[in-house]
């Protein structure tokens, strides 16, 4: 369902992934382990198709790196989940709006957008800030509702780039409780992190990166 | 894409982002005040010309020598001339009332008569408004028997259609200048508050909005700041030409087509001006 092949992404620098190959069956929760500018965050653009490799191929569900159009990119990002390390919510709107957003985006009514936001919430445990404003929020709360935001159309593949870097140990771990329930529920989950001494902690496939290349 | 979702997300831009809106919305009725200023100033100077065309005139001093007769028969040939629309006859005694208006009973007390001559002001017709035309005829009234002399200022009435020209061509420019002006800065105005929104769009775009449902919200949004800008530039121009015509009557006020042009073109400044802007990101 998640596949790369011989991939490949430069960067103008010099940088980037080369010889990647990965596949990711459905409902495993992988980690992507390496230190800060391996190339995890490459990796998790070229599955959101942010970035479009110059060799290899990308495959995710129906979509194909080789064959998709820059039109069709808005479409396969609806059936994946983004979750960033800096959260990146909608800091003009309050939790409730930045979690339906992703529903409007496709048009569900607005009856079906309340039940599913505030399903959400109560998944990451925030049914009770619904109209708060996201600067109102600590940031272990910020992350759960980008969680939330992400989780909201059942996607079937949920990316997480550093989703506790910016958290303390105990916020962090809150986060991948919250994960890790998400994955039980057959949602598959790839994250990026630095942080290996968490990884050891939970359940789930390493893949290691190191200067652009997996280590098998 | 849902219609509510666009005007709701349309409502919420205002909200949201209040202090730029209301920079936008300022900016487009500045503009359009200018605008719509030079425009009328082009207006009174064109209606100016016009009444100036139509003030075209000649005055002919009668001999004294014609009776009453003579000279309603001469006014006869003097109306068929081409190019003389009117003539209208100054008896001696019309011209002395005048003259007493201007300078003062004194020269009446010295003088047992009055001196001043009968005179026909002949209203000439615009196509006759250029030096050739204006002598030709000036030259067929003289040579009509019964008439002295003929008066006419035609340069002073060249020279004054020359300065109306030249203040109607700068009106003109400026005009070009500022709608230029106008258009580069409500784009900037309204790149700048996408540029402020980048980071959302950028989000926007990680969850699987397309670019349409993006842009949409925000054309909507520039349209109707523009519309509302229209709309305050339409009330002050109005307000400013009535005060105007109070102070010196005669001048063009707005005339109420103009006041819906300021706001659609309001609309297409702020519509123009979004899409310009958001070329850049989406």
């Amino acid at each position: 369902m998640v596949e790369m092949q011989n991939v490949r992404i430069t960067y103008a620098n010099g940088e980037g992934v080369e010889q990647i190959n990965l596949r990711v069956a459905q409902g495993e929760f992988v980690f992507l382990v390496g230190p800060s500018g391996a190339g995890k965050s490459t990796l998790l653009k070229a599955l959101y198709m942010d970035i479009l490799p110059s060799e290899g191929h990308v495959r995710i569900g129906n979509y194909n790196s080789l064959f998709i159009k820059k039109k069709d990119i808005p479409y396969l990002r609806r059936k994946l989940g983004i979750v960033f390390q800096d959260f990146r919510l909608f800091m003009d709107r309050d939790v409730f709006d930045n979690v339906a957003f992703t529903l409007k985006v496709i048009g569900t009514r607005r009856k079906e957008i309340k039940r599913r936001v505030l399903r959400a919430l109560a998944d990451v445990g925030l049914s009770h800030k619904a109209r708060k404003m996201p600067y109102e929020l600590s940031g272990g709360e910020q992350q759960r509702v980008a969680i939330a935001r992400a989780i909201v159309n059942e996607p079937f593949l949920l990316l997480a780039d550093e989703p506790t870097g910016n958290l303390d140990p105990e916020t962090a771990a809150s986060i991948m409780d919250v994960l890790e329930r998400i994955n039980t529920r057959g949602t598959t989950i790839l994250m990026a992190t630095h942080n290996f001494e968490m990884v050891r902690r939970y359940r789930g496939r390493v893949v290691q990166i190191k200067n652009g290349q997996l280590i098998l | 894409m849902r219609l509510r979702y666009l005007l709701e997300e349309s409502r919420d831009g205002f909200r949201r982002a209040w202090g730029s809106c209301v920079l936008s919305i300022l900016t487009v009725a500045f503009f359009l005040t200018l605008l719509g200023f030079l425009t009328l100033i082009s207006a009174n100077i064109s209606y100016f010309k016009s009444r100036l065309n139509e003030q075209l005139q000649m005055q002919a001093f009668i001999s004294n020598t014609l009776d009453d007769r003579g000279i309603a028969a001469l006014a006869d040939k003097l109306r068929r001339i081409p190019g003389v629309i009117k003539v209208q006859f100054i008896s001696k005694d019309d011209a002395a009332q005048a003259f007493e208006h201007e300078f003062g009973k004194e020269m009446f007390s010295v003088l047992q008569e009055n001196p001043l001559p009968a005179s026909f002001t002949l209203l000439l017709s615009g196509q006759y408004n250029h030096e050739a035309g204006i002598e030709q005829i000036a030259a067929e009234i003289k040579q009509q028997p019964g008439i002295d002399e003929v008066v006419y200022h035609f340069k002073t009435w060249l020279q004054l259609q020359r300065y109306a020209s030249l203040a109607n061509t700068t009106s003109w420019i400026l005009l070009l200048f500022v709608t230029v002006g106008s258009l580069f800065v409500i784009s900037n105005n309204i790149r700048l508050v996408i540029a402020a929104r980048q980071h959302i769009i950028s989000t926007m775009r990680m969850v699987g909005a397309t670019a349409a449902f993006i842009r949409t919200p925000l054309f909507i949004e520039g349209t109707l700041q523009g519309m509302i800008g229209g709309g305050i530039a339409a009330m002050a121009l109005f307000f400013l030409f009535e005060f105007i015509n109070a102070t010196v009557p005669g001048v063009v006020t707005v005339p109420g087509h103009i006041l819906g042009i300021l706001i659609l073109l309001g609309a297409a400044l702020g519509l123009l001006g979004s899409a310009l802007a958001v070329r850049k990101y989406l």
